[in-house]
C-alpha cells in the first residue's frame, strides 16, 4: 500500500492550490516564480493568436532547440586546436546520436537566422514597430545582431578549412575599422599593423589561433547565451505589455 | 530677515548637495573608467605567438631564376627573376586569404574570392585592392638572405617592385 504524502509538503511547494477565482489566479501568477515573469494582467485582446505567422515564437523555439542540443555537444567538444577538429569528427562516427545532435544544432542555428529576418520583414511590413512598440524594435535589432554573432562564432568551432578561411575573411574585416584597424583610414598613420590593432581584442593573438577559438568558443557557449537570454525576456515582456499587431494599426 | 537667512541657509545647503553629488557621481564615473580600461587590457594579450619579425630564408644560390619559393610556417613567397630578389607576403590584401602561386599562368590566385596578382605580386584582376606587401630584404653577414616582416616596402600602384640585387 502506498504512503501518502504529508499535506503540508505540498502546499510548502505550492504556496497556494489550484486557483478558483480570478483574484486567486492573479495571485498564482504574481507568487510563481516562472509565471511572475509574465505581466499579471494583459487585455485578452493582446493574447489573440492573429495573423503574426508566429515567427518570433518559432525563432524561440528554434533557439531552445540549439540550447539544448548545444549543451550536450559541449560534453565531447573541447575547444583547443589539438582537439575541435577531431571532436568534431567523433561526434558525427562514434557518439551515439552525435551526428544527429550537431546536425539539429547546425540546422536550427540557420533555421533561427532565416525565421529571425522573416520576422523582422513581417514587423516591418506591418508597421509593428511604430508607436507603442517602437523600443521593442530596438531590442530586437539586438537580439538580431546577437543571432549574427552566434552564427559567426560557432562557424569557427568546428575548425575545419572552411570554418578557419571563413572566420579569417570575416575577422580580418576588423582591420578596416576606421583608426583602430591596420587598413582602416589612418590606421597605418596611428601606427597599427596587423599583428596589433583591433583585431587582437577579438583574437586574442596576432593571427586567428588557439587563442581565437577559445575565445569564440566563451563568446558561443556563455556570453552570448547570456545577453540573447536578457534581451529575450525584455523583448517577451514588451510584447506582451506593449500590445500586439492586433491593436492600433 | 530671518526668512532670508533661512533661504540662504537652504540654498547653501543646496549647494552643498549637488556638490556631494556630482561628487560620487565622478567618483562613479572614475570607477566605471578604471573597470573598463581593465576589461580591455584584460583582452589585449601580453604575450603574442607571432615569431620574431626578422628571419632567414637560406642562401641566394638556393633560388633558381624565375623560381617562386613559398617560405612555409611564415606565409611568405622569395620571387627570383632576372632583375633580382622580392619578397612578398602571401596575405591577400583583399580579406587576407593565403595566395597560392600558380606555375603554369604565372600568377599569385587567391582561392577565397578569385583575387590575381602577376609575378612580381601586382594586383591584375578581382578584388584586391592594391599589390602583395612587398618585404625588407637584405643580406647578413653569413651570406643568408633576410626578410624582415615588419617593414613593408611602398610601391606605387603601376610603379615596379623594389628588388635586392640577385647574386651572382
Amino acid at each position: 500500500m502506498p504512503k501518502k504524502l504529508p499535506p503540508e509538503f505540498k502546499r510548502k511547494i505550492f504556496r497556494s492550490g489550484l486557483p478558483r477565482t480570478p483574484a486567486e489566479e492573479l495571485q498564482v501568477v504574481r507568487r510563481t516564480v516562472f509565471l511572475h515573469l509574465h505581466p499579471t494582467r494583459i487585455s485578452a485582446s493582446r493574447i489573440k493568436i492573429s495573423f503574426t505567422w508566429c515567427l518570433g515564437g518559432l525563432s524561440f523555439l528554434l533557439f531552445l532547440v540549439t540550447v539544448f542540443t548545444g549543451a550536450l555537444l559541449m560534453v565531447y567538444y573541447r575547444p583547443t586546436l589539438e582537439n575541435a577538429y577531431g571532436d568534431i569528427l567523433d561526434l558525427r562516427y562514434i557518439v551515439f546520436l552525435g551526428g544527429f545532435l550537431r546536425n539539429v544544432h547546425r540546422w536550427a542555428g540557420h533555421g533561427i537566422v532565416i525565421t529571425v529576418v522573416l520576422h523582422m520583414l513581417r514587423v516591418f511590413y506591418t508597421g509593428s514597430y511604430k508607436p507603442p512598440r517602437e523600443f521593442n524594435w530596438i531590442v530586437g535589432v539586438c537580439l538580431l545582431l546577437i543571432v549574427f554573432a552566434f552564427a559567426f562564432t560557432g562557424y569557427l568551432l568546428p575548425w575545419d578549412q572552411i570554418s578557419y578561411w571563413g572566420t579569417r575573411v570575416g575577422t580580418h574585416l576588423l582591420h578596416s575599422v576606421p583608426f583602430l584597424g591596420a587598413d582602416g583610414p589612418f590606421g597605418r598613420e596611428l601606427g597599427f599593423s596587423y599583428d596589433r590593432d583591433i583585431a587582437v581584442f577579438l583574437l586574442g593573438d596576432s593571427d586567428l589561433g588557439p587563442q581565437a577559438l577559445i575565445r569564440f568558443y566563451t563568446l558561443h557557449v556563455f556570453i552570448l547565451p547570456l545577453m540573447a537570454g536578457i534581451f529575450l525576456m525584455a523583448h517577451f515582456w514588451r510584447v506582451r505589455k506593449d500590445g500586439n499587431l492586433a491593436l492600433k494599426l | 530677515m530671518s526668512l532670508e537667512t533661512n533661504s540662504s541657509a537652504s540654498e547653501l545647503k543646496q549647494g552643498r548637495r549637488r556638490f556631494l553629488l556630482g561628487l560620487s557621481w565622478s567618483g562613479l564615473g572614475l570607477f566605471l573608467t578604471t573597470f573598463l580600461a581593465a576589461v580591455l587590457n584584460f583582452f589585449w594579450p601580453r604575450v603574442s605567438s607571432r615569431p620574431a619579425s626578422s628571419f632567414q630564408v637560406g642562401f641566394p644560390d638556393d633560388y633558381k631564376l624565375g623560381q617562386v619559393a613559398y617560405i612555409r610556417g611564415r606565409n611568405i613567397f622569395i620571387v627570383r627573376n632576372e632583375k633580382g630578389f622580392l619578397a612578398l607576403s602571401a596575405r591577400c590584401t583583399h580579406l587576407g586569404c593565403m595566395v597560392v602561386w600558380n606555375r603554369d599562368h604565372r600568377i599569385f590566385l587567391c582561392p577565397c574570392h578569385g583575387g590575381k596578382y602577376d609575378a612580381e605580386g601586382r594586383n591584375i584582376e578581382g578584388p584586391p585592392p592594391r599589390s602583395l606587401d612587398q618585404l625588407a630584404l637584405r643580406l647578413d653577414d653569413n651570406g643568408f638572405l633576410v626578410v624582415d616582416q615588419d617593414i613593408i616596402l611602398k610601391r606605387g600602384k603601376d610603379s615596379a617592385p623594389r628588388y635586392w640585387p640577385g647574386a651572382t
